[in-house]
C-alpha cells in the first residue's frame, strides 16, 4: 500500500499509463478506440512541433510536410522495396529527418518571420510535388493497399493492436523527449529560446542546436506519418495540406507549449471537440472555432502553457521537486 | 479568478451538452438505420447538403408508404468535411452501431477510399453517389458506385468528339486531381485509338487562376476541339481568358460543369460548350421527371446531378432492402447485385456486370445562356 502511495506521489505518470493500457478492457465500442488512435497520432505530431515552437521558439508553420514525407516514405519502402514495417518506420523517421536537415541547413541563417515563411513554402511545394509527380507518388490518385504494420513477422490487424502500437509510440516519444529536454541539449534549446544572444555568449553553438532540433522534430513527425499510412492504408496529397499544419499549430495554441503535457492535451482536445459535437452536423465547426476564440481571449498561453511541468519519469525521490519558471533567479537556497 | 471560473464552467457545460445530445438520430423502436457520410461543412459543403436533401426525400417517401417490411427507415447523418481521417472515424462509428445496415457516401474519392477498408471488414455496403476513383470498387466486395466513372465517360466523350463531331486534331486541358487525371487518360486513350491526333495535354493545379500560358500555347496549335475535364470555377476562368485572347475553340467537357454557376460566371464565353450528364432536369425519361417534380415540391429549387445521384444511391439501397429484408448487413450486398430493371433519375442502373454501372448519358449544350438538350 505504501508502495502505491509513493508511486502516486512521485510518479503519477505510471498510473496514467496503466489507465491508458487498461482502456480497451472497459471500452467495447471500437469507435472510441479509433478516436484514441487518432489522438495518439496527433499527440506525436504536436509534440514534435512543440520541440521547435515551444522549446526553441522557432515558429514552423509547415509541419505537415514532414508528416507527409514520413507517410509516403514508409508506404514506398514497404510496397516498392518490400521492407518490413519496423525498418520502414525507422526509414520514414530518417528520411523526414534528412529533409529537415536540408531545410534547416540553409534557412537557419534566416531569423524570425523569414524562416517561418520558408517552412510554409516548403509545405506548399511538397504538396505540389506529391500532387504532380505521377510516376512516384501516383499524384492525386494516392497510394493504395499499404500493408498493415508487421513486427517480426507478426502482422497487426485488429483495432486493439493498433491502439497498443500507437500507445507505445506515444510513450516512446514522450520518454525520449523528456530525456532530451533534461540534458544539456534541452537546456541549450531553452537558453536559445529565452535569449539567443546570451546563449551564444555563454558558449552554446546556437546554429548547431537549432539544426539538430529541426532534424529531430522532422523525424518525429515522419514517424507519426508512417503510422498514419499503415493505419489508414490509403494516402493521398489531400491529407497533408497546409490546413493540417494549421491544425497542429492550433493544438499547441490550445494546449500550451514549452512542456510535454500541453501539446498532448491540445491534440486530444482538438480531435475530441469535432467528434463530441458531431450531432450538431453543419454547426459543429462553429463550436470548434468558438472554443478556440474563447480560449485565446481568456488564456492566451493555452491550457497548460507558460509552466514547465515535471513529469517525474525517472526518479522515485520523495523530496519536493523544485520547479523553475521563467524569470526565476537560479540562486542557491538559504 | 471569477472570470476564469465562468469560462471553465461554460466550456464544461458546452461539452456536456454536446455529449448528452448523443447520437444524432432519435431512437426508433424496431427501425432500421442508414448512415450518410457527406461533407456538410468545408469546401464541398454544397454537395454534401445536396446528398442530405435527396436521401431525406427518399427516406420520407418510403416511410410514408409504410417503411420496409413494416420497419421505419431512419437516417443517421455525419459530417465528414471531405477529410479522409474524419470519414474513417465516421465509418467506425457507423460500423459500431448494430442498427445501421448500410452506408451512403462519401462525396470525394479520397474520403471514400480511406473509409473503404473499415466497411469491407464489417461487411457493410458502402454506396457512393459520386466517388470516381477507378480502383475504389476494386478495394473490396462491398463498394458500389452510382456515378459513371471516367473509365466510361472518357471513352464516351472520345467517341462523341471523333466519330460524331468528326474532329481530328484535339487538345486537352485538365485539372490535376484524381478525377481529372483519369478523365484525361481515358479520353486520350480512346481518341488515339479512333485515329485522332492529340496535339497537347495540359494539366493545371487545382486553385490555379492564370491560364494565359496554356491558352497561348493552344492558340498556336489551332486544335479542332479542346476537351476540358474541369470544374466550373476553372472552366469559366479559362474560357473568359481565352475570349480575351481571341481564342474561340469548339469545347467538349464533362458532367462536372453542369451547374448554373457555369452559365453565370462564363457568360458569352462559354456559349456552345457541350457536355454529357448523368441527369438533366428536362430529361424526358419518367424516373427523372418524377425526381425533379418531387424535389422541387419539397425544396423549391431545381435539383442538380449530385442530388440526382444521391437520390439514386438511396433508391437503389432501399430497393435492395425491400428485396432481401433488413436482418443482415452482408445480405444488402446480394440485394444490390440482384436488382434488375431499376430506373433511376440518372437512367437505368444495374449491378449485374460489376459494381461500376454502365450508364446512359444525356448530351447537353449551352445555347443562349441556357443548358439545353444537345442537337447536332
Amino acid at each position: 500500500m505504501r508502495g502505491l502511495k509513493s508511486i502516486m506521489a512521485n510518479s503519477p505518470v505510471l498510473l496514467i499509463i496503466a489507465a491508458f493500457a487498461a482502456v480497451p478492457l472497459f471500452v467495447a465500442n471500437m469507435y472510441y478506440l479509433q478516436v484514441l488512435v487518432f489522438i495518439g497520432i496527433y499527440a506525436i505530431l504536436a509534440l514534435s512541433l512543440n520541440l521547435l515552437n515551444g522549446y526553441v521558439g522557432m515558429l514552423s508553420i509547415g509541419h505537415a510536410a514532414f508528416y507527409a514525407i514520413g507517410a509516403y516514405a514508409s508506404a514506398k519502402l514497404t510496397i516498392d522495396l518490400q521492407l518490413p514495417w519496423v525498418l520502414a518506420l525507422a526509414g520514414a523517421g530518417a528520411i523526414a529527418g534528412g529533409f529537415g536537415y536540408l531545410i534547416a541547413k540553409p534557412t537557419l541563417r534566416l531569423s524570425g518571420i523569414y524562416m517561418t515563411l520558408v517552412t510554409l513554402g516548403f509545405n506548399m511545394i511538397l504538396f505540389l510535388v506529391l500532387q504532380n509527380w505521377m510516376g512516384f507518388t501516383n499524384g492525386p490518385l494516392g497510394i493504395m493497399d499499404i500493408p498493415p504494420p508487421s513486427i517480426f513477422g507478426f502482422a497487426l490487424g485488429s483495432r486493439l493492436q493498433y491502439y497498443y502500437l500507437i500507445l507505445t509510440l506515444v510513450l516512446l516519444t514522450v520518454f525520449s523527449m523528456h530525456r532530451l529536454m533534461d540534458c544539456r541539449f534541452g537546456r541549450a534549446l531553452t537558453a536559445i529560446r529565452e535569449n539567443e544572444l546570451a546563449a551564444e555568449a555563454t558558449g552554446v553553438d546556437t546554429t548547431r542546436y537549432k539544426t539538430q532540433a529541426f532534424v529531430l522534430s522532422a523525424s518525429y513527425a515522419g514517424i507519426a506519418g508512417s503510422f498514419y499510412a499503415h493505419f489508414v492504408k490509403y494516402i493521398s496529397p489531400d491529407s497533408f495540406t497546409i490546413n493540417e499544419s494549421f491544425i497542429l499549430l492550433a493544438m499547441l495554441a490550445f494546449g500550451g507549449q514549452g512542456n510535454l503535457i500541453g501539446p498532448m492535451v491540445g491534440a486530444a482536445a482538438l480531435i475530441l471537440i469535432p467528434e463530441i459535437f458531431r450531432p450538431l452536423l453543419e454547426y459543429r465547426m462553429f463550436v470548434y472555432g468558438g472554443i478556440l476564440i474563447v480560449m485565446m481571449l481568456v488564456r492566451r498561453q493555452g491550457l497548460f502553457g507558460s509552466r514547465s511541468y515535471r513529469l517525474r519519469l525517472t526518479r522515485f525521490d520523495p523530496s519536493p521537486v523544485r520547479v523553475y519558471q521563467r524569470g526565476d533567479k537560479f540562486l542557491p537556497e538559504g | 479568478m471569477v472570470k476564469k471560473m465562468v469560462v471553465t464552467s461554460t466550456l464544461i457545460v458546452l461539452i456536456l451538452a454536446g455529449a448528452s445530445a448523443g447520437p444524432s438520430a432519435v431512437q426508433a423502436a424496431g427501425g432500421v438505420k442508414i448512415g450518410l457520410s457527406a461533407p456538410l461543412t468545408g469546401d464541398w459543403a454544397e454537395y454534401g447538403n445536396d446528398f442530405k436533401r435527396s436521401v431525406t426525400l427518399v427516406m420520407d417517401k418510403i416511410n410514408k408508404d409504410g417503411g420496409i417490411n413494416g420497419k421505419k427507415l431512419e437516417l443517421v447523418v455525419a459530417d465528414s468535411r471531405g477529410d479522409a481521417k474524419e470519414s474513417v472515424l465516421i465509418a467506425e462509428m457507423f460500423v459500431a452501431d448494430p442498427d445501421i445496415i448500410a452506408q451512403i457516401g462519401d462525396f470525394s474519392s479520397s474520403s471514400t477510399m480511406a473509409a473503404a477498408p473499415v466497411y469491407e471488414q464489417a461487411k457493410m455496403v458502402q454506396i457512393s453517389p459520386t466517388a470516381s476513383h477507378q480502383d475504389w470498387t476494386k478495394k473490396g466486395e462491398f463498394m458500389f458506385r452510382v456515378v459513371a466513372t471516367q473509365g466510361y465517360e472518357g471513352p464516351y466523350n472520345a467517341r462523341w468528339a471523333v466519330n460524331d463531331l468528326k474532329k481530328k486534331k484535339i487538345a486537352t486541358i485538365y485539372i490535376n486531381n484524381d478525377w481529372g487525371v483519369d478523365a484525361n487518360k481515358y479520353f486520350v486513350g480512346e481518341a488515339r485509338k479512333l485515329g485522332a491526333e492529340i496535339a497537347a495535354e495540359e494539366a493545371f493545379t487545382p486553385g490555379e487562376k492564370d491560364f494565359n500560358a496554356i491558352i497561348s500555347k493552344l492558340k498556336r496549335l489551332e486544335p479542332d476541339l479542346v476537351y476540358m475535364p474541369t470544374f466550373y470555377a476553372d472552366f469559366t476562368a479559362i474560357m473568359n481568358q481565352a475570349e480575351r485572347a481571341r481564342f474561340k475553340p469548339t469545347v467538349l467537357a464533362n458532367s462536372s460543369l453542369f451547374s448554373v454557376k457555369t452559365l453565370e460566371m462564363g457568360g458569352k464565353a462559354v456559349e456552345g460548350t457541350m457536355i454529357p450528364v448523368n441527369y438533366f432536369s428536362s430529361d424526358p425519361r419518367p424516373a427523372a421527371q418524377n425526381f425533379t417534380k418531387d424535389y422541387k415540391a419539397l425544396y423549391g429549387a431545381d435539383p442538380n446531378q449530385f442530388a440526382a445521384l444521391a437520390y439514386d444511391a438511396a433508391g437503389l439501397l432501399t430497393a435492395a432492402l425491400k428485396a432481401v429484408g433488413t436482418d443482415s448487413r452482408a445480405k444488402v450486398r446480394e440485394g444490390l447485385l440482384g436488382l434488375r430493371g431499376y430506373e433511376g433519375a440518372t437512367g437505368p442502373i444495374s449491378y449485374a456486370e460489376g459494381r461500376d454501372p454502365a450508364k446512359q448519358l444525356v448530351r447537353i449544350m449551352i445555347k443562349d445562356g441556357q443548358w439545353v438538350l444537345y442537337k447536332p
